[in-house]
C-alpha cells in the first residue's frame, strides 16, 4: 500500500491513542506517572469491554440453540452479521464527520504534495479500524461459542475469518454516509446547537427504550426465530445465502453478500473523493448580524458570571447532553408520578406495612436527588477554562467567586425538573408541606454538593491540553470520579433515612428529612471550606 | 506605576527570569525587548498576577500584587500575544461582561464602547459572535475589553501582532493618549521601529536578565534599536 497513505493512517491511529492515554491518565500527556486513578479507569474500561463479550457470547448461546431446536441455524452469523453492523454504527456514526472531514490537520495536509484522495482513504482507513474494534467485541465471542456448541469446518471457519474484516468495511461505509449526511444538513440549518441536543436526546430516547424493553423483545425473538428466518429467506436472499454459506451448506452463498459490501465501500469512496474538497474547503456563510445600538445593563459581578457560565454551557451540544441527561430523568419521574403516582401510594403499604405515611416523599426526594448527581455539569469546567484562564486570573475577580458561579450552575440545570416532579407530586399525592419542601430541597442541596464536588475534583485533576472541548466534557477523569463520588455520597443518607421510615413503627419522617438536611448541608460547608483554602492555591497556581 | 524588585521566576531548573528590576512611571510608554524565550512574557504575567514567582517583589499604584493581587488587577489591563475569548459570546456582550468585572457605570461603559469600537472599525460587528471573528478583529475586541475600564497600567504582550496597519495606528494613538491621562503603558515587541519610535524607555532582557534599560535615546544612542539589539545578541554568541 501507499507509503503515504500508511504513514496518514498511523498518524489519525496515534493521535486517538495519546487521546485515550490522556484520558486515562486524566492529565497532560507528557506526565506519564501511572496513579491509582488510571488504573481505576483502565479497570472500567477492562470491566465494560468484557461485559460486553460475555454478554455477547452468552446471548449467541441462547439464540443459538433456539435456532438449532427450530432447524434454522443458517440464521446464526447472518443475525450476528446485522448486529455487529448496527452496534459499530451506533459506536462510529457520531465520530465519522469529524473524523473524515473535521480534522484540524485538513489545511496542512492540502499545503503538502499529497493526493486529497489520500487523504479521504486514511481517514476511512482510521474509521475502519475503529469499527474493527467494536465489530470484534461482538462478532469475537459469537465466533466462540459458536466453535465451542457448533463446532467449525474449515469453510465456515474461512468464512467466519474473512466476515471478521468484512463487518467493519460494511459499517465504515454506513458511517461514512452518515457522517457526509449529517455534515450536508447541518450546513443548511441555523441553530445546529438546538438541533444536536434534540438529536442526541432521541438517540438516547431510542436506546434507554431499547434497553427497557430488551427483554420482552428477547422473548418474542426467541418464539418466533423460525419466523424470523422465514421472513429473512423470502426478503433478504443475500442474507439468506450468507447464513447457508456459514453453515457450509451453499460455498458459493457467501460471495454476493461480500461483492456487495465491497461494492457499496468501493461506490461510497469514489462518491466521498469527488465530493471531499469541496466539503474540506467549505465555508458556511452566516447571515450577519448588525449591531444595533441599545443601553446597555450592568449587572453585578456574580451575577455577570453565572450568566456567563449558563451562555458557555448552553453553547456547546455535548455539554447540554451531558449535563442535561438529569433534568431529562426528572421529569420522566415527574410524568411516571403523574400517570401512576397513585398505584405506587397503594403498593408501598403493601411492600412495607410498617411504613411512615411520609415514605413517598422520602423516596420520590431520594430519587430526585440521585437524578441531579448524575448532573456532572461542573467537573469539566475549570479544564474548560483552559484558554481563557488569563482573562480570569488577570482580572479582579476573586477566585470564590468563580467557583460560586461555576457550582450554581448545577442547580439552575436541574431545577426545571426538580419544580415539575415536585409540582406532579404537589397535585397527585396527598403530601404534606414538609413533604414538598424536603422534594425541592434536597435535590437542590444534592445538586449544589455534586456541583461543588465537581470543581473540587476538577481542581486537583485539571486537563488543560485539549483542542476541542468535547475532549474535557466526555474524556476526562474528573468527569468519572466526580461522578461516582457524587453518586456513593448522595445515596449514604438516603439509605439510612429509607430504611428507618420503611420498617420502624411510629417513625416520624421529619428526623429523616432533618438528617438528610444536615448531611448535605455539612458535606457542601466541607466543600466551600476546601475551596476557600487549597482551592484557591490551586487555583492561583494556574497560569 | 510599576516597579518591578529583583523579579525571579523559575520554571523547575530553568530560570525564565533572573533578578530583574525595573520601574516604569506615571505617563512612560515603555517597551520591553528581548528573543523569544528572554522572559517578556514571563515578566508581563507576572506583574499581573497570571503567574506566581520565586523571588523579589512587584508593586503596582504602590500595592504589592503578591500581597493584595485583587486591588492591582483593579488598576490593570493585561492582553495576551494570543487571546482566547469567548467564542460563544458576542462582541457586544463580552464587552459588557469585561465592563460588569471592572463594576463600569452604565454610562461610562456605553460611551467607552461607542468611542473604542468605531476607532476600531468593528461596530457593525458587535452583533456577531466572537467565534465568527476573524483573528485581527478578535485583537481589536481584546484591545477595547483592555482600554475600556481607563486602567492605570496597562500590559501588552506583543499588542501589534495580526492587526492591520489603520488598527496598528490606531492602537499607538490610544496609547499615547492613556499616558497623557496618567497612565502607563508596558509592553513587548519585537518590531523594534515601533519601539523605537513610541517608546519613552525601553528595557532589552536576554536569557532573563535585563541587559540594558534606560531612555530610547540612550538605549540606542548613535545607532538603530535594531543595531544595538543585533549587536547584543552576536555578543552573546
Amino acid at each position: 500500500m501507499n507509503k503515504t497513505i500508511l504513514q496518514l493512517v498511523k498518524i489519525k491511529i496515534s493521535g486517538g491513542i495519546s487521546s485515550m492515554i490522556t484520558f486515562m491518565r486524566g492529565r497532560a500527556a507528557k506526565d506519564k506517572s501511572f496513579n491509582l486513578g488510571t488504573a481505576f479507569i483502565f479497570a472500567i474500561i477492562i470491566i465494560a469491554f468484557l461485559f460486553m463479550m460475555v454478554f455477547s457470547f452468552g446471548m449467541a448461546m441462547v439464540l443459538g440453540f433456539q435456532m438449532y431446536s427450530k432447524g434454522c441455524m443458517w440464521l446464526f452469523f447472518p443475525l450476528a452479521f446485522i448486529a455487529t453492523t448496527v452496534f459499530s454504527l451506533v459506536g462510529t456514526v457520531f465520530a465519522a464527520q469529524s473524523y473524515l472531514f473535521d480534522s484540524k490537520d485538513n489545511d496542512l495536509l492540502l499545503s503538502m504534495p499529497i493526493k486529497p484522495s489520500y487523504v479521504l482513504v486514511s481517514r476511512m482507513m482510521a474509521l475502519y479500524v475503529l469499527n474493527f474494534l467494536y465489530v470484534n467485541m461482538i462478532y469475537l465471542p459469537v465466533g466462540l461459542a459458536y466453535a465451542f456448541f457448533f463446532k467449525f469446518n474449515a469453510v465456515t471457519f474461512l468464512y467466519y475469518f474473512i466476515s471478521v474484516f468484512l463487518i467493519p468495511l460494511l459499517a465504515t461505509s454506513l458511517s461514512c454516509v452518515f457522517g457526509y449526511m449529517t455534515g450536508k444538513i447541518s450546513q443548511k440549518i441555523p441553530n445546529k446547537n438546538m438541533l444536536s441536543v434534540i438529536f442526541g436526546f432521541a438517540v438516547i430516547g431510542l436506546l434507554t427504550l431499547i434497553i427497557i424493553n430488551f427483554g420482552d423483545m428477547l422473548s418474542v425473538l426467541m418464539t418466533d426465530i423460525d419466523f424470523l428466518a422465514l421472513e429473512v429467506r423470502k426478503y433478504c436472499a443475500v442474507f439468506y445465502w450468507y447464513g447457508l454459506a456459514t453453515c457450509g451448506k451453499m460455498t458459493w452463498g457467501y460471495f454476493p453478500m461480500t461483492l456487495f459490501t465491497v461494492s457499496f465501500t468501493y461506490l461510497v469512496y469514489i462518491f466521498l473523493s469527488g465530493k471531499f474538497m469541496e466539503i474540506i474547503t467549505r465555508k458556511v456563510s452566516q447571515k450577519k448580524k448588525v449591531y444595533v445600538e441599545k443601553p446597555m445593563k450592568k449587572q453585578n459581578l456574580q451575577w455577570a458570571l453565572i450568566k456567563k457560565e449558563v451562555g458557555y454551557f448552553f453553547s456547546i451540544p455535548a455539554y447540554v447532553m451531558n449535563a442535561g441527561m438529569s433534568t431529562i430523568m426528572s421529569i420522566m419521574l415527574g410524568v411516571g408520578i403523574l400517570l401512576r403516582g397513585n398505584q405506587a401510594v397503594e403498593m408501598l403499604p403493601q411492600l412495607f406495612p410498617d411504613a411512615s405515611s411520609n415514605l413517598i416523599a422520602l423516596v420520590i426526594g431520594s430519587s430526585l436527588a440521585l437524578c441531579c448527581t448524575i448532573n456532572d455539569v461542573t467537573a469539566p469546567s475549570i479544564s474548560l477554562e483552559a484558554k481563557t484562564m488569563w482573562l480570569l486570573k488577570s482580572t479582579p475577580v476573586k477566585p470564590m467567586n468563580i467557583f460560586f458561579a461555576k457550582a450554581l450552575l448545577a442547580p439552575i440545570v436541574s431545577l426545571p425538573g426538580v419544580i415539575f416532579t415536585a409540582a406532579a407530586s404537589a397535585v397527585m399525592l396527598d403530601l404534606t408541606a414538609a413533604d414538598i419542601t424536603f422534594i425541592v430541597v434536597i435535590p437542590v442541596l444534592a445538586c449544589l454538593f455534586s456541583g461543588f464536588l465537581g470543581i473540587c475534583v476538577n481542581l486537583k485533576i485539571p486537563r488543560f491540553d485539549w483542542s476541542t472541548e468535547i475532549t474535557v466534557i466526555k474524556q476526562s477523569m474528573s468527569v468519572v470520579f466526580s461522578l461516582f463520588l457524587s453518586m456513593f455520597f448522595t445515596a449514604i443518607p438516603f439509605v439510612l433515612a429509607i430504611v428507618p421510615a420503611a420498617y420502624l413503627e411510629d417513625y416520624s419522617s421529619l428526623w429523616s428529612y432533618g438528617l438528610c438536611i444536615i448531611y448535605f448541608v455539612w458535606l457542601v460547608a466541607l466543600e466551600v471550606f476546601f475551596l476557600a483554602t487549597d482551592g484557591k492555591k490551586i487555583w492561583n497556581s494556574f497560569s | 506605576m510599576l516597579e518591578i524588585k529583583n523579579l525571579t521566576k523559575k520554571y523547575g531548573d530553568k530560570t525564565a527570569v533572573d533578578n530583574l528590576s525595573l520601574e516604569i512611571k506615571d505617563g512612560e510608554i515603555y517597551g520591553f525587548i528581548g528573543h523569544n524565550g528572554a522572559g517578556k512574557t514571563t515578566t508581563i504575567k507576572s506583574c499581573c498576577g497570571l503567574l506566581e514567582f520565586d523571588e523579589g517583589e512587584i508593586y503596582v499604584d504602590g500595592i504589592s500584587v503578591k500581597e493584595d493581587p485583587l486591588e492591582c488587577k483593579r488598576r490593570i489591563a493585561y492582553l495576551p500575544d494570543n487571546p482566547d475569548l469567548y467564542d460563544f459570546m458576542p462582541g457586544i456582550k463580552y464587552l459588557n461582561f469585561v465592563a460588569d468585572i471592572y463594576e463600569m457605570t452604565q454610562e461610562d461603559r456605553e460611551t467607552q464602547i461607542k468611542k473604542l469600537a468605531d476607532m476600531f472599525g468593528i461596530t457593525k460587528d458587535l452583533a456577531q459572535p466572537i467565534n465568527s471573528y476573524s483573528h485581527g478583529m478578535k485583537q481589536k475586541l481584546a484591545l477595547i475589553s483592555a482600554f475600556m475600564h481607563k486602567p492605570k497600567l496597562i500590559l501588552l504582550d506583543e499588542p501589534f501582532v495580526g492587526l492591520d496597519p489603520i488598527a496598528s495606528h490606531r492602537i499607538k494613538e490610544e496609547m499615547r493618549e492613556a499616558c497623557k491621562g496618567g497612565a502607563a503603558v508596558f509592553f513587548s515587541t519585537h518590531v523594534l521601529e515601533v519601539a523605537e519610535k513610541l517608546c519613552d524607555k525601553i528595557a532589552i532582557i536576554r536569557d532573563g536578565k535585563l541587559v540594558m534599560s534606560g531612555t530610547t535615546e540612550e538605549v540606542r544612542g548613535a545607532a538603530s534599536l535594531e543595531d544595538v539589539f543585533l549587536k547584543l545578541e552576536a555578543d552573546d554568541e
